[in-house]
């Protein structure tokens, strides 16, 4: 018994100090075998030095202010900017106003259309000596001649030289302090803030309008490529990231798998267009994806994307090394959708406000150029705000009403006809619609327009029926900032066909609405009595109340300006929750809307 | 321990069969282990030679200490700096390849001391700001102490005042880096650039390709998108803490704290100041301070005494007038007061421009127009002066209060260029973070009107009620707009009927079974979904005419970031209760639209599956109820929108069905939807559901209109 009890110690000695043995030696044993790493944190890095306290700081106090003092320098030659190469003083009073060189001898169409579209807008001058910017159009060189110095040259101040295509002409002069808008321009050449980068603009750009940006849905199928490719000789071809294999040619080892399919000359439906070529083919090609909503990428490019001054291209595209092509391949695969959804949306924003036309192409830059030059900060244009609405009364000619009267302080206008009769109740729900959608149009009558096939043009009604498409502006709510837009932005032309024709200020007011929201007008419910009784029109009772119709022509004068239809229709109407409905009167809160 | 367990059970066994002779091979062994015991024990607290000494020893060391490298006369000099670099051409990003989660890795050059031959140092060995600003690299996500797979090089010579150091030989200390190789992927940090008489805008330290981190660039001198415009630190923000002080008004409208101005400017500014009178304050240094007073920290205006930086504080704007350099230290003082600066500095690069958008914290006045700087200043309207001030001071919070931010901000930067595509966005650079958490940004925020003709995919959830689900994929089946019919089989235990018993309807119908009894199956986004639109359709909502449907998704296409449903619901706040209420009788309002029938963008699956914030989704499929309002609240909370209620529809349940005992069942139900919103209001912070007055309807509903010439003559009742 007791040899067992020795033995059983002997036992748990044994095994404990085998455990010991194990521990103690297997951890000695790992520190030899593996190299000595630094423990994370304080061991690393930069050392903390025992003197710290006694290091001196940069700057002595007193040395930053007491610094020596030199005149203001002179700007020498080389670069340009703003403040040092452009005389705002001739900008004050008038703001921006444009001259145009005239041109000479043939010019390309796509230059008589720019002529055109700057002619057109409210920032043209006839005269060199009233302009603060003067305009010199640099020819193509298909017609084979290059514009030669101009009378007012002035070493190029306050000069902007416009080349559509990248350097058609030799240098025949040297362009000093003019600013260059050029169509995608060499990163090297260009001068930020200074000269403004133009998107490369093929032959057929239409003049106004244009075409509507071409994604049709938001999302990305599940059907559809993720990438496609251009191609050398022009076209696209769709690829399948989803494969390992590096799926552009050159830079990866391993050869683009079959998954590859066909050629297509048509815009590319796939999620990402990758665009590696240098300009000008990658420039149009950027231009093509961007309308098709296929998001750019783009591996280094070398010129600067167009108007980058104010266009946060991050937004819209993406910009990628192309020294690190699998980083970027990996970056695609992983973007989370709620990042595609957005670049996608930004793609047709930004197609449909700044591209889709060579008249928006030359509006924006122009806009550009005012922004640079006006002094003060510009305020935000949709100030955001909720408070009651000032009424005024407008007179003399009709284009006044929508002037942006300083008084105007709220951000809602209700524009009244001293003709119209509208009850508490109704403007009280209509503003509160209004508030919840304070970028549209809520409107009590409605019209609509039509194709109208007999006489190939666009007709007016305002019959009853299923659908409107426009609100008649003398009962409406609308933001103030569309009486900025009407006043400041509407080409001379719309202007004059408003004071003209006075009845097509409704139409005219709905377009601009329409054009910046791409959105229907909202109609709220009507009084039916006074709707049948009270005349509207002023050509007195009939049998159905009609809004004076606009002169016949109107709705066409004004499409055409604007170069397409932006009137949407809609098939609803915003009524109370409870409109009409067979519950008791004293639920509801808007009891008088109903009265029959 | 448990190893001592199993010998008690093996001992007895194990022991009667022990002989003498293995009683020595015990104690052989045991002398063995012993042995080894003891070894182990030495070695372990042997002080040994293995284990490198010098990584305790960085910890703790003095400056005095560091290693003296002489730098001969004739040693090589860098190339003067090629002002055509761009990152593309002069920046190797391969070595940025390996670089993990898209961050360039930084190597810090160990500290030396350099002399020239005549053992005379070549600048103090390093200032407290560039050891405070290699440190706060070393502790960043960036560092790596791997010196060949760094990215980005700095050298611990510190050039950030450019009067303290020998030009040429500082260079020749570059050159001989042991990674130089003629700059390339090297950074320096400069903050005083230049020297007497014509000082330079950036530093005149010949530096070949190597990217500068600047405070004072011009236009001339910055290499667009390769330097790094960075402010000039100003010693203050850490000595004095100036408390926010809330935008407004303030006492003096203009203020110029600047000494030593150009005569010429300050005759502007004093101009100004007798125009304007008291609302314009030029102040000066002082000249009469009494002993042991800090001039720095003084200011006067003809015998008045200013506290400087506080005096910042009393105005709404702060002229930063140019010096000698371009950058001013001043900046920094203004900005931390909450002044909006007025950047009077032709052609200065202001700092991190390339990042930053400066017009919503400051006003740039080109030097010739100082004389018309009041009247400018005056034009602005109140409310865009208080938004400048707010940003003003988060500027300086975020980039300019400590050596830190202003390292790692360039550091980002650079990090940006390289990896674009994983770049900080505009907003995260530039909206203050109230402004961050409390915006909306909403995903589906271009007016896209989906084409009609792409109609939407209806979804229907069911278990096993199979002839109601039969009944309402026939109804549902009428609906011209329909492209598509998904059932989501949600029993596991029960197979769906077979194929040819299923209605026979114009549009492919999909089964798709799901692996458990979820709600949450319904809101799943299925790749069989190919519409934008969907429609979420319960297995028992056969009262809906063809025409309601219809209209809806019209409606939809007008407001495709909505969720568009029929009867409508309310949320309250209790005010005995102290907290929110489901309401559900018939009111003037609605906030919520039951998705027992209900349009929405495919995206809202997506986002309900993977983004729902909090435990929400299992809470849901916990309790089996409410997953419509929490559709309800992600969806507002996304868009910052109201759901549109159509039709006059107020309650799903046809006469025939209202359940028998109602009443009960009703005061439950109310309970817990209550419940859930409580719930769900705490895990999103706030209440994002809005309340809305009104609904949509044809547009000849109950018109005095032939009724058929109406588009949508059938509407349902309540």
């Amino acid at each position: 018994m007791q040899s067992w009890r020795r033995r059983k110690s002997l036992w748990l000695a044994l095994s404990a100090s085998w455990l010991l043995l194990v521990l103690l030696g297997g951890f000695s044993l790992l520190r030899l075998a593996l190299p000595p790493r630094p423990r994370p944190g304080a061991s690393q890095g930069w050392p903390r030095w025992l003197d710290a306290e006694l290091l001196q700081s940069f700057s002595q106090p007193g040395e930053l202010p007491e610094d020596a003092v030199s005149p203001p320098q002179a700007p020498h030659g080389g670069s340009c900017n703003w403040e040092s190469c452009f005389d705002t003083s001739k900008c004050r009073g008038d703001g921006l106003k444009v001259f145009v060189y005239p041109a000479v001898g043939t010019i390309s169409e796509t230059h008589r259309r720019i002529l055109a579209s700057i002619e057109g807008s409210r920032f043209y001058t006839f005269s060199p000596a009233g302009a603060c910017l003067l305009l010199l159009l640099s020819l193509d060189a298909q017609t084979g001649e290059c514009s030669s110095m101009p009378l007012q040259w002035n070493r190029g101040r306050n000069h902007l030289v416009l080349r559509l295509h990248p350097a058609p002409c030799p240098r025949t002069f040297q362009l000093g302090q003019a600013m260059v808008a050029e169509a995608s321009p060499t990163v090297d050449s260009f001068r930020p803030g200074f000269d403004v980068a133009l998107p490369f603009l093929p032959e057929a750009h239409p003049l106004r309008g244009g075409a509507p940006g071409q994604l049709r849905q938001h999302s990305p199928q599940p059907g559809v490529a993720l990438l496609a490719l251009e191609e050398e000789r022009g076209g696209w071809r769709t690829a399948d990231t989803g494969s390992s294999a590096c799926p552009w040619d050159g830079r990866c080892e391993q050869d683009p798998g079959p998954g590859q399919t066909q050629r297509q000359e048509t815009l590319p439906n796939a999620t990402f267009c990758l665009i590696s070529g240098h300009r000008p083919e990658a420039a149009s090609r950027f231009l093509q994806a961007l309308q098709a909503g296929c998001i750019p990428v783009l591996l280094s490019p070398r010129w600067e994307l167009p108007f980058s001054e104010v266009i946060d291209w991050t937004k819209a595209a993406i910009v990628a090394d192309e020294r690190l092509p699998l980083q970027v391949l990996a970056a695609l695969q992983e973007m989370s959708p709620a990042r595609v959804l957005a670049l996608r949306q930004q793609t047709q924003f930004l197609w449909d406000a700044y591209f889709s036309s060579v008249e928006k192409v030359i509006h924006t830059t122009l806009e550009i150029l005012v922004l640079w030059s006006n002094e003060r900060p510009l305020p935000s244009r949709w100030p955001e705000t909720a408070v009651p609405l000032t009424v005024i009364d407008g007179h003399r000619k009709v284009s006044d009403r929508f002037y942006p009267y300083s008084t105007i302080r709220t951000d809602a206008i209700l524009s009244l006809d001293a003709r119209s009769s509208l009850s508490t109740s109704e403007v009280d729900f209509a503003f509160l619609v209004w508030q919840s959608f304070p970028e549209r149009m809520v409107g009590f009558l409605t019209s609509s327009h039509f194709w109208d096939e007999a006489h190939g043009g666009w007709g007016y009604t305002a019959e009853r029926t299923n659908e409107f498409s426009m609100v008649l502006t003398t009962a409406a709510f609308y933001h103030r900032y569309y009486h900025t837009l009407f006043t400041h932005s509407l080409p001379k032309a719309l202007r004059t066909l408003a004071d003209e024709a006075p009845t097509c200020v409704d139409v005219l007011m709905n377009f601009i609405v329409a054009a910046v929201t791409k959105l229907p007008p909202i109609k709220v419910p009507y009084g039916k009595q006074r709707q049948e009784a009270a005349p509207l029109a002023p050509g007195g009772p009939g049998p159905r109340p009609k809004p004076p119709a606009p002169a016949p022509d109107c709705i066409n004068q004004i499409a055409a300006a604007f170069g397409h239809m932006p009137l949407l229709s809609s098939r609803l109407r915003l009524d109370p929750v409870l409109f009409k409905d067979p519950v008791s009167v004293q639920r509801k809160k808007y009891r008088s809307l109903e009265k029959p | 321990m448990c190893a001592s367990v199993k010998c008690n059970i093996r001992g007895p066994a194990l022991i009667p069969r022990m002989k003498t002779k293995h009683r020595i091979y015990y104690i052989t062994l045991f002398s063995i282990v012993l042995l080894g015991l003891i070894a182990t024990g030495m070695f372990q607290f042997w002080p040994h030679s293995i284990e490198s000494s010098n990584d305790w020893n960085v910890e703790k060391r003095s400056i005095r200490d560091v290693p003296v490298v002489r730098l001969p006369a004739d040693s090589p000099i860098p190339e003067r700096g090629d002002l055509s670099c761009r990152m593309h051409t002069c920046f190797d990003v391969y070595r940025c390849g390996f670089n993990p989660k898209n961050k360039i890795k930084v190597y810090i050059y160990a500290l030396k001391k350099y002399v020239d031959d005549f053992g005379v140092s070549v600048s103090n060995t390093i200032s407290r700001e560039y050891n405070e600003l290699l440190m706060a690299i070393s502790d960043s996500d960036y560092y790596t102490d791997d010196i060949n797979r760094a990215c980005l090089f700095v050298p611990s010579i510190d050039v950030l005042n450019q009067n303290t150091l020998r030009i040429k030989e500082t260079a020749q200390a570059m050159a001989q880096l042991s990674r130089w190789d003629r700059g390339t992927n090297h950074l320096l940090f400069n903050m005083l650039p230049g020297g007497p008489p014509d000082y330079n805008t950036a530093l005149d330290v010949p530096r070949d390709r190597a990217l500068l981190a600047g405070g004072g660039f011009s236009t001339w001198t910055y290499r667009q998108g390769y330097d790094v415009s960075i402010p000039v630190y100003s010693p203050l923000s850490a000595e004095v803490d100036l408390p926010e002080k809330g935008p407004g008004p303030r006492q003096y409208f203009l203020l110029s704290s600047q000494v030593g101005l150009h005569p010429e400017y300050r005759e502007d500014l004093e101009a100004l100041q007798v125009k304007h009178g008291e609302s314009v304050l030029v102040l000066d240094k002082c000249t009469n301070l009494s002993e042991g007073v800090l001039s720095v920290r003084k200011r006067c205006h003809k015998h008045q005494v200013f506290d400087y930086p506080q005096v910042l504080q009393e105005a709404t704007f702060c002229v930063v007038l140019r010096g000698a350099r371009l950058g001013q230290a001043v900046l920094s003082d203004v900005l931390q007061a909450g002044c909006v600066p007025v950047v009077i500095a032709d052609s200065y690069i202001l700092p991190f421009s390339e990042v930053l958008d400066w017009k919503r914290a400051s006003v740039v006045v080109p030097e010739e127009k100082m004389s018309d700087v009041y009247s400018i200043l005056q034009s602005i309207p109140q409310r865009q002066i208080e938004e400048m001030q707010r940003q003003a001071r988060w500027f300086w919070e975020a980039y300019f209060q400590s050596i830190k931010a202003i390292a790692l901000a360039t550091l980002q930067i650079i990090n940006d260029r390289i990896y674009p595509y994983a770049a900080i966005s505009y907003e995260e650079w530039n909206d203050p973070p109230a402004v961050k958490w409390g915006s909306v940004s909403n995903p589906l925020f271009l007016p896209l009107i989906p084409p009609q003709s792409q109609g939407f995919t209806a979804i229907v959830l069911t278990y096993d009620r199979v002839e109601s689900l039969f009944r309402v994929i026939t109804e549902v089946s009428k609906v011209p707009s329909l492209s598509k019919l998904l059932v989501v089989w949600n029993n596991q235990n029960k197979n769906p009927p077979e194929d040819s018993l299923w209605p026979k309807i114009r549009v492919p119908l999909k089964v798709v079974r799901t692996a458990e009894n979820k709600l949450s199956n319904r809101f799943f986004p299925y790749d069989e979904i190919e519409t934008e639109a969907v429609l979420a359709i319960d297995d028992d909502i056969i009262m809906l005419t063809s025409d309601e449907l219809q209209f809806g998704y019209e409606v939809w296409r007008e407001f495709p970031d909505r969720l568009v449903g029929y009867p409508g619901r309310l949320h309250l706040w209790d005010h005995e209760m102290n907290k929110w209420k489901y309401e559900s009788e018939w009111t003037n309002e609605v906030s919520m639209v039951l998705t027992g029938a209900a349009f929405y963008h495919k995206y809202f699956n997506y986002l309900y599956t993977y983004k729902m914030p909090g435990d929400i989704k299992n809470w849901v499929d916990a309790h089996m109820n409410c997953e419509d309002i929490a559709m309800n609240f992600l969806v507002a909370n996304v868009t910052g929108k109201a759901v549109i209620k159509v039709t006059p529809r107020k309650k799903f349940k046809c006469p025939e069905c209202t359940a028998i005992d109602g009443l009960s069942l009703d005061q439950t139900h109310m309970v817990e939807r209550s419940e859930c919103i409580n719930k769900f209001a705490s895990v999103f912070g706030t209440m994002p559901l809005k309340v809305v007055e009104h609904r949509a309807d044809p547009v000849l509903y109950k018109d005095d209109f032939p009724e058929k010439l109406k588009s949508f003559p059938n509407i349902g009742s309540l």
